[in-house]
């Protein structure tokens, strides 16, 4: 009776001296489910697995070119501050939003529940198809607006040795006018670029929602079709800038040495 | 009931005491943390330098025929930075094997 007494009061205190890393180990399972896949659910079919290693995947693939992306929008010449803040801050939430999917994902035990995360990687975020292009529209608009107002700077420059040509008695007419459409083309690179921005600004994903998916899609070429014009303003406005150089050389005036411009923008 | 069950008795309750201690701190130490908050603690983003005030490329007020050339190859330069722009917005718009 003793003996058996003795043995049960043993039993028990291995119990007791097991029961910490017991519980430990079962708090390191509720933590670590959020990173690590958790063992093949007999619920979820192979097929849904390699769709949930593949949506793994492409939310990797994403957040990799929203994390490039955010780095560009800081390094952005005309934005200004608030502006990169807010366009930072936006993908920013997007890579933590597709990260917590991804954790979602790689816990899900139930299939259906799976299948709705993985189709949501691509129809809830769009990175790819809206807000990647959102961006990139974004960069373009600003690098257009940069050298936008770089040609105004060139011109305000031409323009006083214009002004030196024309008082030294040379006929300035088509090096004037020259001038007035390199400011005019400047300009509306610069109207283009942040109406390309105003256009798509506002566009969210579609969610799956078939007629504002085209929306989103005509709105971003729209976009497009307008920075293509901005582009084309510079290539003018550069075409003018060099009429009016070359001609100032024929005009037989000494240039300054150093004038103070104040530079028009 | 001999004196070495009483001494095991009272290591047992001892033992159950402390772990009963043990348990409870722990719990309040660590209250359990839901998904959301782990991804939100491991994701928030970094916080960033103040970014720089608007810059202007051409910065020189130098108007000689030396000093325009120069300028017109800064332009020159961004330029080629607005056409690869251009490429990656076209790009970003026919990606569709990225989807």
């Amino acid at each position: 009776m003793k003996k058996k007494f003795i043995n049960y009061i043993s039993l028990l205190l291995g119990v007791v001296l097991l029961a910490p890393s017991l519980a430990f180990a079962q708090a390191g399972v509720d933590v670590n489910a959020t990173v690590a896949a958790p063992a093949v659910s007999v619920k979820i079919t192979a097929a849904t697995e390699l769709q949930r290693t593949r949506a793994d995947k492409k939310i990797d693939r994403r957040n990799v070119a929203l994390t490039a992306m955010i780095a560009r929008i800081t390094d952005l010449k005309r934005l200004n501050a608030d502006a990169k803040a807010s366009v930072s801050s936006s993908l920013s939430a997007q890579v933590s939003a597709l990260t917590n999917l991804k954790a979602k994902i790689a816990a899900d035990t139930d299939e259906a529940t799976l299948k709705t995360d993985i189709k949501a990687v691509t129809d809830s975020y769009r990175i790819f198809v809206l807000v990647l292009p959102q961006g990139r529209i974004i960069i373009m608009s600003d690098t257009v607006v940069y050298i936008a107002d770089a040609y105004l700077q060139l011109g305000a420059k031409l323009n006083a040795r214009i002004g030196e040509a024309k008082a030294a008695g040379n006929n300035t007419a088509a090096v004037e006018a020259s001038l007035t459409n390199l400011a005019t083309k400047s300009n509306d690179a610069k109207t283009q670029a942040q109406a390309s921005v105003d256009i798509i600004a506002a566009l969210a994903p579609d969610g799956g929602d078939k007629a504002k998916m085209a929306a989103n899609t005509k709105a971003l070429l729209d976009a497009r079709a307008k920075l293509k014009v901005s582009m084309d303003d510079l290539k003018a406005a550069r075409a003018e800038a060099v009429k009016i150089m070359v001609a100032l050389k024929t005009f037989k005036v000494s240039a300054s040495g150093s004038a103070s411009t104040t530079v028009a923008q | 009931m001999s004196g070495g069950a009483k001494f095991i008795i009272a290591v047992v309750v001892l033992v159950l005491v402390l772990f009963g201690a043990w348990y409870w701190l722990k719990g309040n130490a660590a209250a359990p943390v839901d998904t959301t908050q782990i991804q939100a603690t491991t994701t928030q983003p970094v916080a960033q330098t103040p970014p720089p005030q608007q810059q202007n490329l051409l910065t020189s007020n130098d108007m000689s025929d030396a000093a325009l050339a120069s300028d017109m190859a800064a332009i020159d330069g961004q330029m080629g930075v607005a056409s690869q722009d251009s490429s990656q917005v076209d790009s970003s718009l026919n990606d569709k094997s990225a989807q």
